[in-house]
Formats: C-alpha cells, sequence, structure tokens
C-alpha cells in the first residue's frame, strides 16, 4: 500500500449521502486540508449514522485522529454510530488513536496574559535586570580589586590574547572606517566653507569633530558591534554547553578566566584604537582637503596644530576607557544571562550590541553636557 | 510485494574524511520491515554510517538505494521530499530550544502539511500520547525536560510524518535502566503500531537482545558480521567473540 508513488495521492473525501458518510481517498496528513475545512463547514446529519472506509486507499495516524475526531463528535451528540469497511491497517490505527484517549480538549493552551499584567510583569522583570547588572558589576570589581591587591592572580596570557583579538584584528575596519568619516567630513563641511573662502578652516571642522567626539564614538560601535557581540556569544555558549559550570567546577572562577581578562583588554585596547582612529579620520580628512578644496598638506597641518587643543585630545580619548568598560561589562553580564537554548544565544546577543552602543552614545552625551559645564 | 524487499541498499560505500578512511566499499541492505542494529566499538563508524543512511551526510564513493530512489544523482527537490519519509532521532534529541515540546513535535506537519495549527496540536498531542508524553508536557521547554522525555519528545517529532524508516542513534544512551528498558518497549510498540522499518546505533546490549531482529557489527571500515543477535553471540569469529562475549554482554544475554 505503501509503495504507492508520491504523484498519484487523491484528497481524502467525505460524501455524504442521507446518514450514510462516505470516505475516500487518501487519509493521510498530506492530503486532509481540503476535508478538514469541509468537516467544519457541513452540518452533520440526526440520528443514527453510518461511516463507510471501503473507498479510503491509505490511511497514517493524521487520518485516523480526524476519524476519531468526527467519533467523538458524533458521541457527545448521543448518535449511535456504526464503522464499516475499515482495512486491518486503519482499523489498527483507529484503535491505537482511540488508545491515548486524546480529546481535542485535551490539547493544552497557553496562557495568554492580559495588557497590565504583561506591563507589571516587563516592569518587575527590568527591574530585576538592573538589580542583577549591579550584583555583576559589584562582583567583577571586588574580583578586580582583588587582583590589583595581588597583581600575580591577572591572567596575563588571556588577556594579552583578548588584546589582539579586539585590538590588532579590529586595526582594519577602525582605519578603514574613520579614514572614510573624515573624508565625508572633509567633503560636506569643505563645500560649505568654500562658499564663504574659509576652506583652510576645513582642518578645524575635521580635527575637532574627529578627535574630540567622532573618532571614540566610531571605534567604540565597531568594537560593540565586533568584541561585545562575541563575547556575549562565546560566554553564552558555554553556558549553554555547561563549559560555565565545568570552570566552576574545577575551582576557577569564570569572573576571573572570562570577563576580567576581556575587561582589561578592552580599556587598554580602546584608547589605543581611538588614537588610531584619529590619524585615519584627520588623514581621511587631509587627503580630502588637498584633493577638492586646495588646501595642501603643510597648510592643513599647521592649522590642526592650532585649531586642536591638548585638551580636545586628551577629552577623546580619555572617554574611551568609559565606553570600553561599558562594553567588556555589558557584552559579559548578557553571556551569562543565556539559559537553555541556542535562541537565547542569539537574543542575548542581539541585546548586548543594542545596549552597548546605546549605552555608549548616552554616555557620550553626558561626557558632553558635563565637560561643557566645567568648561573644558 | 515480499517482506524481505530492501528498503535501503548500500553499495560499495566508501567515506572519506580528508586522510581517515571511515568506511571502506561498505555493502549492507536493510529490508522492509526489519529492525536492524548497528553495532561496534566507539569511533567505528555507527553513527556516520546512519547519518549516510538518513542522507545526512553524502558517500565518497559508491552507491545508496534509500526506498527505491537512488540517492547520488538526485535533485534537490527529490531529496527533500524523500526525507518527509524519513525519521530521525538524534542521539541528544536535537529538539528546538526556543520551541515548547508541543511545537516541536508539530514542526514537520507545519513545514509540510496545509492543516490548520488546531488540528496540528492535536495530531502533535496524538504523537506524543504514543510515545508516552502527557499532553501537559507539551508545554514544557526542553531545558526543562529529564534526559528520558527529552527523548520521548524528539521520537514524538521524529514519527510526526509517520515515516517509513526511522533512525535511532543511541535511544537509551544516556539513560537510568529501567527508563532504557521502557524506551526499548516503546520502540516495539511502535514497531507494531506505525510499522516504520527500524535502523538503530546502539551499544547497549540489553537493547540489542530485546528489540534487534538482525544486528551488524561494524569493524575495520567494513561489515565484520552480520545475523541475529543469538547468531553473534554464539560465533566463534574472534573479532565478534571480543564484542560479544564479554561479561556484560554476557549478563544481557542471561537476563532474556
Amino acid at each position: 500500500m505503501r509503495a504507492l508513488n508520491e504523484d498519484k495521492q487523491q484528497m481524502a473525501t467525505l460524501q455524504m449521502d442521507g446518514t450514510l458518510l462516505r470516505c475516500g481517498g487518501d487519509w493521510t496528513v498530506s492530503q486532509l486540508s481540503v476535508l478538514e475545512l469541509s468537516l467544519k463547514q457541513t452540518r452533520l446529519p440526526e440520528g443514527r449514522v453510518q461511516i463507510d472506509l471501503s473507498e479510503v486507499r491509505r490511511i497514517d495516524t493524521g487520518g485516523a485522529w480526524v476519524l476519531q475526531r468526527l467519533l467523538l463528535k458524533l458521541e457527545q451528540r448521543q448518535q449511535a454510530v456504526e464503522v464499516r469497511g475499515l482495512s486491518a491497517e486503519a482499523k489498527g490505527l483507529l484503535e491505537l488513536v482511540r488508545n491515548t484517549a486524546i480529546t481535542p480538549a485535551s490539547v493544552p493552551r497557553l496562557y495568554h496574559s492580559g495588557v497590565v499584567e504583561d506591563l507589571g510583569r516587563s516592569s518587575l522583570d527590568r527591574a530585576r535586570t538592573s538589580i542583577r547588572l549591579l550584583a555583576f558589576i559589584g562582583e567583577m570589581a571586588s574580583v578586580w580589586l582583588g587582583q590589583l591587591i595581588r597583581p600575580s592572580r591577572i591572567r596575563w596570557r588571556e588577556t594579552f590574547h583578548e588584546l589582539g583579538e579586539a585590538g590588532y584584528k579590529a586595526l582594519g575596519i577602525v582605519g578603514l572606517l574613520s579614514f572614510l568619516l573624515g573624508v565625508v567630513i572633509a567633503y560636506q563641511g569643505g563645500m560649505q566653507l568654500r562658499q564663504y573662502a574659509a576652506s583652510l578652516f576645513v582642518a578645524d571642522l575635521v580635527g575637532l569633530s574627529m578627535v574630540r567626539e567622532l573618532a571614540p564614538l566610531i571605534t567604540a560601535i565597531i568594537i560593540a558591534g565586533r568584541s561585545g557581540s562575541a563575547y556575549t556569544a562565546q560566554i553564552g555558549t558555554m553556558q549553554v554547553t555547561e563549559e560555565v559550570d565545568a570552570l566552576r567546577s574545577m575551582g576557577i572562577a569564570p569572573m576571573e578566566l572570562l570577563v576580567l581578562p576581556k575587561l582589561l583588554a578592552l580599556i587598554i585596547a580602546l584608547p589605543l584604537l581611538t588614537v588610531y582612529a584619529d590619524i585615519m579620520g584627520v588623514l581621511g580628512g587631509m587627503v580630502m582637503a588637498s584633493a577638492q578644496l586646495d588646501v595642501g598638506f603643510p597648510a592643513y597641518i599647521d592649522r590642526l596644530s592650532v585649531a586642536v587643543s591638548v585638551e580636545s585630545y586628551l577629552v577623546g580619548i580619555g572617554k574611551a576607557p568609559v565606553f570600553a568598560a561599558i562594553i567588556a561589562t555589558l557584552g559579559c553580564y548578557q553571556g551569562f544571562q543565556v539559559a537553555g537554548s541556542a535562541e537565547s544565544v542569539g537574543r542575548r546577543t542581539t541585546l548586548s550590541v543594542v545596549q552597548s552602543i546605546m549605552a555608549v552614545i548616552v554616555v557620550d552625551a553626558a561626557f558632553s553636557v558635563a565637560l561643557n559645564y566645567f568648561g573644558i | 510485494m515480499p517482506l524481505s524487499e530492501a528498503v535501503i541498499e548500500v553499495h560499495e560505500m566508501t567515506l572519506r574524511f580528508g586522510d581517515k578512511v571511515v568506511h571502506e566499499k561498505l555493502n549492507l541492505s536493510v529490508r522492509r520491515g526489519e529492525i536492524l542494529a548497528i553495532v561496534g566499538g566507539s569511533g567505528s563508524g555507527k553513527s556516520t554510517l546512519l547519518r549516510v543512511m538518513a542522507m545526512l551526510q553524502s558517500p565518497s564513493a559508491g552507491t545508496l538505494r534509500v526506498l527505491d530512489n537512488e540517492v547520488t544523482n538526485m535533485s534537490m527537490a527529490q531529496t527533500l521530499r524523500l526525507r518527509r519519509r524519513l525519521g530521525v532521532l538524534f542521539q541528544n534529541g536535537a529538539l528546538f530550544g526556543g520551541m515548547s515540546v508541543l511545537e516541536n513535535a508539530g514542526v514537520p506537519l507545519r513545514e509540510h502539511t496545509n492543516l490548520s495549527a488546531t488540528l496540528i496540536d492535536e495530531i502533535a498531542c496524538v504523537k506524543m500520547a504514543l510515545v508516552g508524553l502527557s499532553p501537559d508536557d507539551g508545554l514544557l521547554y526542553p531545558n526543562q525536560l529529564s534526559g528520558g522525555m527529552r527523548k520521548r519528545a524528539a521520537l514524538a517529532r521524529a514519527i510526526a510524518l509517520d515515516p517509513e524508516l526511522l533512525f535511532l542513534d543511541e535511544p537509551t544512551s544516556g539513560l537510568d535502566p529501567v527508563s532504557a528498558a521502557s524506551f526499548d518497549e516503546l520502540i516495539l510498540e511502535l514497531k507494531s503500531a506505525l510499522d516504520p522499518t527500524v535502523v538503530i546505533v546502539t551499544h547497549d546490549m540489553d537493547s540489542l537482545w530485546r528489540v534487534a531482529d538482525r544486528v551488524i557489527l561494524l569493524g575495520g571500515a567494513s561489515v565484520l558480521a552480520e545475523g541475529t543477535m543469538s547468531e553473534l553471540a554464539s560465533s566463534h569469529d574472534p573479532a565478534v567473540m571480543h564484542f560479544f562475549q564479554n561479561p556484560r554482554a554476557h549478563a544481557a544475554q542471561e537476563s532474556v
């Protein structure tokens, strides 16, 4: 029966002939959809019902269930039913499905909550998340202080490895993007400045905006996407495969092995990357200025040394370690929040990147306001 | 049609990963309606052989026929259609972590049929009941399940489309003896209810004695011996004796 070719399949049918229900075709899951619809729409006959299955060519568990469902419905309406023409296979399957004692009512329904309940739950959830994050930062700080007192506990090997991953390997993309950013600023700003015959001030524009604001920001955003996500995915996967628990069982603090080297490495790497981004951004502006605005390299560099104060330069670089701490903390924290499944790793990684970038921009704005207040 | 008709034929199959030869010119056939067990030491390529037969791994050389289809030169569409007629129970269940058990059991139905969500859930419930899970277990997520329940849930998913061929990769590994024994019974019940051809990879001696109609012993990159469990257990071939005549194997035989 099973050797029948796939293309020769027939839709399952049910024809009503007074009180006789004539079933035919293939009562298999792939052929049941039309029958399911028509069963919903047709009114079943009253009184004693006969079901004839002699024209059913094939049947599987799905088909047997649809039949059983019909029988249950008739039973509920207290109608007498006579089933005939059952093949041995159909009989066996019907018996099997009946013995499971499943009824349409036994399918568990997911509990759907209302708006107010959702709001309450998500507020509570967020409050708990904040507390857990604070606890995580506290734990991290205490382990770190312990390491500062006894520097021999710092894991230099892991730290250098992370430094290579997050710092050295990011040079290409950070360099390219800041160079292009410098080009764009010089081009867009230079066009305006030329109208006032002030083309030389393109050095001020590119220098200040890159060094003070954009280089630290773009570097932090790239690193959040590149390294922050990697931290979450790595720790999250280790969490799923119980590797984190394995570390704990061997008496190795995950905080010490997994988190602090990343934090330390990023705090070292991000300011250095920012310096590199400064140089590449200014270089991009310089190339554009000479190509489009006829501002030569010497004139540009002369102007730059006047326009960009040491203060501005240090403000830009000084923000980098703060951004680094935010990215590493959120990345690792989200990694430890992973529970159970591969899907959870994906969700937490997204969260980690989105939250890090948001936090970096918010903190950057706070820096601007605060520095302005102090007049730096 | 004759009962001994072959549903899977592996002919002169060779499988290499780089320099490592896993199978060398291996021949075997699986007959319709039987429960065939594949045994062998760790690293003898049992699971890769199962993966080849389930069309999850293509062989480096040789031919493979599954349910009268030459698999080696099949189009993508044909392969996908053929795969619907197979069910695979993976060693660790491979349940989708983001879905409840009920949703997991309904995945093949949702993908390959046009039935309504209600009917799919009901059929999934029937399948769960067949593997010994209650409808309420359907709301649990895979990480909330015990090892035995996870295997049962994965089996419910594997039989969602009433497969003609069921592959079980170490179905009783990681289960306590009681759960393992009840899983063996479950396999026999499903066999009699849905009548699939079953291929089991295992090294659980109790399970071999209980469920296997025929046993194939792998070793040295090809088939060392095949026969019923009692034939292999009484064999005088040293390689076969090494596997079947040790204290653990004896204990399993005596308990039958």
